[in-house]
This record gives structure tokens, C-alpha cells and sequence, in this order.
């Protein structure tokens, strides 16, 4: 299924995201990765174990009475902000964004991590790879969301796979069709034949400090271009 | 549905996240009746027996324990009645012995008379176990809207159908 038949909101970055994150496990487990949920079903234990605290409270205050349950009702809520406490760290110091985190068949693990910023239509992804002996390398990928969202909503597959096989050396072994090579850039030319979103989307490109023609981006790039904009304003 | 059926974790994520929002709310509520050691530490006040001080609307704030005197002629206090289940906002003005089982008399500022007619059949005064706080801090008119919504009902049905439409309207 190259395009799916769900739309969404192109104006909701919450939209844009969501779907994108949902997309990277639905590919990458399809090419025989392993997907790890310990994060999420620590977050899950975490967060029903608090709630079930809660339920007990509100069930023996509801049954017996505030009097002669405080003490009790004291300890649970004690262990109930113990609990959103840790869940917090988690979410913040542990999962940091990670959306995927998954083994293949080599027993290379590749962590991904992505982010948005407001207002900005660019996804930021941050994808490491630890091979077996332990050595770890980092890239990261910037793309706009309109290079794999048409106008309607709707997710095409085949370009975002395309950024990660090509973004990400385990995937595109994995995946060798899906390679896009990186250094293939036409220069465009500006001409009135353009139409105003793609103007669009390259000024929104450029303000990022992002190329809409690189698809792969380099290791940890700073958008210098960004800052400069800034101090001007 | 047919995506709660293939992502049975996003789905738990995602009733988790509202289950937290409310269970936050309700362990706020209970910690603040910890803390205050009084069933229930915020009230809003329903008639206008204690203006000037208070109007109906006004959100008090109630502290229940004697932690350096006891409760004493003056204060204003928060007390329950055997067999009513609305609490009321009244000032002591007598107090007889000392302890747990001083007798208080309770007057409502703007009232005529004391408020023996209020309490109990047979219960001449209070003990310090019928009140469930002590004034300490109000904030003017803002609980209003309780009283709003308990006297006129179809408030309420408007009300849920606003946050009904926000919900459906908007996703996240």
C-alpha cells in the first residue's frame, strides 16, 4: 500500500507527527527488525500502577470515610507522586523522544528518536546505531513533512522509507531498493514555472537550514543559517 | 477501531493519559485533605448568612488542626451536622471547657439568632470533632459557578455538550 487511505490535518503538527512516528515501526518491523517495547511497557506498568493506586484510594474513601481512612490515604498519595515522579523522569531522561527501538537479524540495534519543533513543518529524527561490539554512531535526518504528505493528508510510504533506508546504513542493507543516492542533486531551477507551494515549501526549507534535495543529512548538523535569521530580526 | 485492535499499546497509552489527568485531579484533592486533615479542605459558600464577611460564591480555604491553640471564639468555622449532608460556614461565639469536648455555640454573622435551630433535634452545641475546618483563606465570587450549575441543571447538560464537541473537534 503505497499511499494510505487515511487522511489528516496537514496544519496539525501533532497530525504530521503522529503519523510519521506510527509509520517508522510499521516499515522497519517489515523488513525483519525485532522491535523492543521495554520503554513503553515500563512507562505503561508506571502509569497503571499509579492509576490502580488511585482507583484503591477513591474505592475506601468512597466505602469508609475520610476519618478513618487518612492514613492510609496519606501513604497512597505518597507513593502515587513517588510514581508520576519516576514516570516523569522516564518520559524526560529515558525515552527522550525515542519512538523505535529495534534488533536485526545481525544483532545491530538501531534507536530512534524523533522531534518537532513548533510552527516548524520539519521532523527531526535522530537515529542511532549500535552495532554488536558496542560501537555506536549517530545521525541525524531533517526533513520536511511535505515530502512524504501530499496536499490532501495523505501518508505516502515510498519516500519516507526511501529517507530512511537512504538516512540510515542498516536500513538501506536491509532495504537496498528503497536507496535513493545521496550526491544525485539536480540544481533546480527557479523559474516561473514553479508553483507556490513548492516556493513554499523551499523557503520553509531554507529558513530551517534544511536542503529539500538532501535527503540524508549530515552527523549532528547545527542550523546555523537559522541563528543568523534571528540576530537580522 | 480496527488501529486499537493492531496497537494495543497505543491504545493503553492513550486511555493511561486520561486515566492520569483525572487520578492527578482526585490525589491533588486528597493530598490537600491530608495536608489539612479535613475531609474537605476548599468549600464554597451557598448562603449569605455569614455577610458581610462572606457572599454566596466565595471559595474558603479550611485549616483543621490545632497545631498551637485550639479552636476559639472568633473563628470562623466549617461544621457538619448529624444527618445534613451540606456542610456550613458559621462563627463560634461561646465556647464552654477545653479539649475535644468544649461545647461551642455557632452564630451566623448576618443571622438573628444563634444557631441552635440549625442543628440536630437534641443537640444543644458542637464538639470540636463536628468541625471539619477553620477558615484561613478565601478567594472572592469564583466558586459561583458551582452554585450555577447546582441550581440551574440544564447548565450542566450545556456544559457537557461544549466539552463534548471540544473533544470530538479536536484530537491530542
Amino acid at each position: 500500500m503505497a499511499v494510505s487511505t487515511d487522511r489528516i490535518s496537514v496544519h496539525s503538527m501533532a497530525d504530521l507527527k503522529n503519523t510519521s512516528d506510527d509509520a517508522i515501526p510499521a516499515y522497519l518491523n517489515s523488513l525483519k527488525f525485532t522491535q523492543s517495547h521495554h520503554l513503553s511497557d515500563t512507562r505503561l506498568a508506571l502509569g497503571y500502577s499509579a492509576f490502580a493506586i488511585c482507583a484503591a484510594t477513591f474505592y475506601w474513601d468512597y466505602k469508609l470515610g475520610f476519618e478513618s481512612t487518612k492514613h492510609y490515604t496519606a501513604v497512597a498519595v505518597a507513593i502515587y507522586a513517588i510514581l508520576n515522579g519516576i514516570l516523569t523522569f522516564w518520559i524526560w531522561g529515558v525515552e527522550k523522544g525515542k519512538v523505535y527501538i529495534g534488533t536485526n537479524k545481525a544483532g545491530q540495534r538501531i534507536e530512534i528518536s524523533s522531534k518537532t519543533e513548533k510552527f516548524t513543518p520539519i521532523y527531526n529524527l535522530s537515529v542511532t546505531t549500535v552495532q554488536k561490539g558496542g560501537k555506536s554512531e549517530t545521525v541525524s535526518i531533517k526533513k520536511p513533512f511535505n515530502a512524504w504528505f501530499d496536499k490532501a493528508g495523505h501518508f505516502v510510504a515510498l519516500p519516507f522509507q526511501q529517507m530512511l533506508a537512504s538516512g540510515v546504513k542498516i536500513v538501506g542493507e536491509a532495504d537496498p531498493t528503497k536507496v535513493v543516492e545521496a550526491k544525485k542533486k539536480e540544481k533546480k531551477v527557479e523559474g516561473p514555472d514553479k508553483s507556490m507551494d513548492e516556493k513554499w515549501a523551499s523557503l520553509l526549507a531554507e529558513s530551517s537550514g534544511v536542503s529539500l534535495d538532501d535527503v540524508v543529512a549530515s552527523p549532528a548538523a547545527t542550523p546555523s543559517g537559522r541563528k543568523k535569521r534571528a540576530k537580522k530580526a | 477501531m480496527l488501529s486499537v485492535l493492531q496497537n494495543p499499546r497505543q491504545a493503553a497509552a492513550q486511555l493511561l493519559n486520561f486515566g492520569l489527568i483525572l487520578s492527578t485531579a482526585f490525589m491533588m484533592w486528597k493530598g490537600l485533605s491530608v495536608i489539612a486533615d479535613s475531609p474537605s479542605p476548599i468549600v464554597v459558600v451557598l448562603s449569605g448568612s455569614m455577610e458581610p464577611a462572606f457572599q454566596r460564591g466565595d471559595l474558603l480555604f479550611l485549616w483543621n488542626r490545632n497545631w498551637f491553640e485550639e479552636t476559639k471564639v472568633g473563628e470562623i468555622v466549617v461544621y457538619n451536622v448529624k444527618g445534613k449532608d451540606i456542610p456550613i460556614v458559621h462563627r463560634v461565639v461561646r465556647k464552654f471547657g477545653v479539649g475535644d469536648e468544649a461545647q461551642l455555640l455557632t452564630k451566623g454573622d448576618n443571622n438573628v439568632a444563634d444557631d441552635t435551630e440549625l442543628y440536630a433535634r437534641g443537640q444543644d452545641y458542637l464538639v470540636r470533632k463536628d468541625i471539619i475546618g477553620s477558615v484561613v483563606a478565601y478567594i472572592p465570587f469564583v466558586g459561583y459557578v458551582t452554585i450555577l450549575l447546582s441550581e440551574h441543571p440544564w447548565l450542566k447538560t450545556v456544559m457537557l455538550g461544549i466539552m463534548g464537541l471540544v473533544v470530538v473537534l479536536q484530537r491530542e
